[in-house]
């Protein structure tokens, strides 16, 4: 607890002294350190100040500063031991309050910040791989999860907060983090920079020395760094800066025990490095010295989290999230006041050319780039050349969009064509088991249910595991290879067009995946409307659930061109995506409320392993869900088929129409007439609520062997798409309008809670009603074109 | 008879865990696969 808390006549002991600078040492020279005890003599009217008794004498503490000494009381220190042992004495020794405080003590509050894509989750997943919990707690617009771990007789608390380029206010993300560093104890920043963008990311780590925090930087990815022949003295640019720096290889793990050892040192105060300096602010030095004077003068109103020195800084950039925090001093007008003049003076001296806060940015550019003169040299190898070299090739303004595209074709041609021989083994497997049941099993329900129901429905969605893996082995090596944000980048443009941001684009290249994490990658959006547009138009975006689906029915009735059509459904996705954002942008948002920037992460190739254990673990949750969720609703499907069971004057086709699905069907019949459907195919459809790949095993069960009578020979293999061609209920009109509408309709129960959590109910009901709207206006005009043709 | 009754026990037994699917999906749409969202978005 702090010392804030205690009532009078309350008793504790000092654990550590918060805060930096001069105050954190003037209150240890006053005897505030680990052990003191100390007790409350009295609080003031209006509980401010408060008097205390430490090492015998008297003296006045205000509540903010009292606010950042950590003790412990003797109460608890009972509730401690008690939590470790049964059998306590009422009486708490000395020796046990020392020893719990040797434990808090060994208690290290980590917070990992970095640039985005620098590696810290990487990292994060690293640490936490190999330690016991892992928690996830949700902030409003950005996540920080937090692990607790031990090494080495520490307990290290490290929390994963959002990737920002600096600290300002001017992202969630910025916010979050600052916030964090400011009102959480934090004993070390761990920074994480990845060196092959140094002078970028060091550009956060002038901000954390702004701030006056015990930093440790994380080089990442120094192996990159090694392999590009530069070399860089990091020892040196350590001391510099005033702070341990460890290479280390995030994903395999290199360098991670040294980090930790530093971070150890750092927090021991025993690592040599460590030291606080100031960056020289050039133009704006002293007027930054001279409100900074005044607020360390005014030091007891000012809040202790962070330097006056930042306070200053921050005042004068004119930081409005620091200028409320301070405005509750009662010395508050006379800082305003000294601000003001000193920004007056900058202005004048400055000119219309430079603002106050692009100064402060050159400076601190200025200073990186000093710093790294002496410590880095570049070595001008080829790489950098050829990558610039693909770089002017796949962004090219023109050429860019038609490469794009071709990825994009040979993609689902591969996935189409590649993917149909393992296809063929699959069904000949599924058809094989479906022969054994059939003949080892005495006819019956069970058997039925065994064949017909499990085998059926499961079977037929399990064929399409080798699309999946092909399309997923696509996206792998896109994603690793850094082609995609390229692809963002040239799509910049297009999206600023339809009033999105590039950013945007990295979402909905998720959504082809799958739509839920998608929804979930919208938070690096700023703007709150384009982020709402983003997920708005996200479930437009075909996920791999619904692959089956098409592959089953161009496979079954567009046999010659279907890896084109299948280009063309998730064109005609995209398609809708950018009108409905532009229509949203148009009536609904009619303003964007932040700009546009985004990285572009160099080009790295891809490593055999890491592309296969990627597409495996997609793979590995397919096969899941076929165990899981396709398997029930298989059975249930089945069992709303078959019961109530058929009367020897009822046809099979009879019974089917008379089964408890055929009635559903029948009842929503009119809502899919006019699109050519039958009552099966809305059957399937709405199954598809659930999960899309729902949709294929419905059809599986519906059409296991309705119409085998009617089956000629040359189609007598009894394959889904033969039984298909032979029920004679889908003609090339119908068949477009069902992926028309499996495309555009309603998205799954999960994505809709995704959205539902991110954005309210409202919203999760808005994206429903408008996509099976627009899917229902789409399917019936692509139906009405396709019976003209 | 046999047959239908565990038949019956099958189909009972997929409602309920169907339900339970789907309630734990609308409780947490992303539960199991959120190292893997940090994965990939690491890697975007």
């Amino acid at each position: 607890m702090r010392l804030s808390e205690l009532k009078t006549g309350e008793s504790a002991t000092v654990i550590r002294v918060l805060g930096h600078g001069g105050f954190r040492r003037r209150m240890m020279e006053m005897g505030f350190v680990r052990g003191s005890k100390i007790s409350v003599i009295l609080n003031a009217p209006l509980k401010d100040p408060i008097e205390y008794q430490i090492l015998g004498y008297n003296l006045s503490l205000r509540r903010s500063e009292a606010e950042m000494i950590v003790v412990i009381t003797e109460q608890e220190a009972i509730d401690r031991l008690m939590a470790q042992q049964q059998n306590v004495e009422t009486i708490v020794a000395d020796e046990d309050i020392d020893s719990i405080i040797t434990r808090r003590k060994h208690h290290i509050n980590i917070a990992l910040v970095g640039n985005p894509n620098s590696g810290k989750t990487s990292l994060y997943n690293k640490i936490a791989g190999t330690n016991e919990h892992v928690g996830n707690y949700s902030g409003v617009t950005v996540d920080a999860k937090s692990i607790c771990c031990r090494y080495k007789d520490y307990e290290l608390h490290i929390t994963d907060l959002p990737g920002t380029y600096a600290l300002s206010a001017y992202t969630p993300e910025e916010r979050y983090v600052r916030s964090h560093l400011a009102n959480n104890s934090v004993d070390i920043v761990l920074n994480v920079v990845c060196v092959s963008n140094l002078e970028r990311n060091l550009y956060l780590t002038t901000e954390l020395i702004d701030m006056s925090q015990n930093v440790v930087v994380a080089l990442n990815m120094y192996d990159e760094l090694e392999a590009s022949g530069a070399t860089l003295d990091y020892d040196l640019l350590g001391k510099m800066m005033g702070l341990p720096m460890v290479p280390i290889i995030g994903n395999t793990g290199r360098g991670v025990e040294q980090l930790l050892d530093t971070i150890i040192a750092t927090y021991e105060g025993v690592d040599s490095h460590t030291r606080h300096i100031h960056i020289n602010q050039g133009i704006v030095e002293q007027s930054v010295v001279t409100l900074g004077k005044v607020l360390k003068e005014d030091r007891d109103t000012l809040p202790k989290c962070f330097p006056p020195r930042y306070f200053a800084m921050k005042m004068l950039e004119g930081d409005s999230e620091i200028v409320d925090m301070l405005s509750s001093s009662p010395n508050f007008d006379k800082w305003r006041q000294i601000a003001e003049q000193e920004q007056e003076h900058l202005k004048s001296d400055l000119g219309d050319d430079e603002d106050i806060e692009s100064t402060f940015a050159n400076q601190k550019y200025g200073f990186i780039l000093g710093a790294l003169r002496e410590t880095y040299t570049e070595n001008r190898d080829n790489r950098r050349e050829v990558m610039r070299y693909i770089d002017e090739v796949v962004t090219h303004p023109i050429w860019g969009y038609p490469i794009f595209l071709f990825v994009m074709w040979v993609m689902f041609y591969c996935t189409f064509s590649l993917g149909k021989y393992p296809q063929e083994w699959l069904e000949m497997g599924v058809s094989l088991i479906s022969d054994l049941f059939n003949s080892i099993m005495t006819d019956g329900v069970l058997k039925d249910l065994v064949v017909d129901g499990i085998i059926g429905g499961v079977g037929s969605v399990i064929v399409f595991l080798p699309n999946i893996m092909i399309l997923y082995l696509f996206i792998a090596f896109m994603e690793d290879s850094g082609y995609l944000s390229r692809a963002a980048f040239i799509m910049d443009k297009l999206m600023h067009k339809i009033g999105l941001h590039g950013k945007s684009f990295i979402p909905l290249v998720m959504g082809f995946g799958c739509n839920v994490p998608a929804i979930m990658a919208t938070r690096t959006i700023e703007s709150k409307s384009s982020r709402l547009i983003t997920a708005l138009i996200l479930p437009f975006m075909s996920c791999s659930a619904r692959l089956p689906v098409y592959i089953l029915l161009l496979g079954t009735f567009f046999t010659t061109n279907s890896g084109t059509i299948l280009f063309c459904l998730y064109l005609l996705g995209i398609l809708v995506a950018i009108l409905s954002a532009r229509l949203m942008r148009r009536f609904m948002f009619t303003t964007d409320e932040t700009p546009f920037v985004m990285e572009l992460a160099p080009y790295r190739i891809p490593t055999l392993r890491a592309t296969v254990s990627h597409m495996w673990e997609r793979c590995a949750e397919y096969l899941k869900k076929m165990g899981g969720l396709i398997l029930v609703a298989s059975i249930v499907v089945w069992f709303l088929t078959y019961f109530p069971q058929q009367t020897e004057q009822q046809t099979k086709v009879e019974h089917y129409e008379n089964s408890y699905i055929g009635r559903i069907g029948k009842s929503c019949e009119p809502i899919f007439e006019p699109l050519g459907l039958n009552w099966k195919s809305g059957v399937a459809l709405i199954s598809g609520i659930a999960a899309k790949e729902i949709m294929v095993s419905t059809i599986g069960v519906l059409y296991t062997d309705a119409q085998s009578e009617q089956l000629t020979d040359a189609q007598s293999d009894n394959t889904l798409h033969s039984r298909l061609i032979s029920s004679g209920d889908f003609t090339t009109p119908s068949v477009l309008a069902l992926l028309v509408f499996t495309l555009l309709y309603f998205p799954c129960i999960a994505t809709l809670t995704a959205i539902a959590s991110e954005f309210g109910k409202r919203w999760a009901l808005v994206s429903a009603i408008y996509s099976t709207s627009i899917a229902w206006i789409f399917a019936f005009v692509i139906y009405q074109i396709a019976q003209l043709l | 008879m046999m047959q239908t009754i565990i038949s019956i026990i099958i189909v009972i037994i997929a409602i309920l865990l169907l339900l339970r699917y789907l309630w734990l999906e609308i409780k947490n749409p992303c539960r199991g696969c959120t190292k893997q969202c940090d994965k990939r978005r690491d890697r975007l």
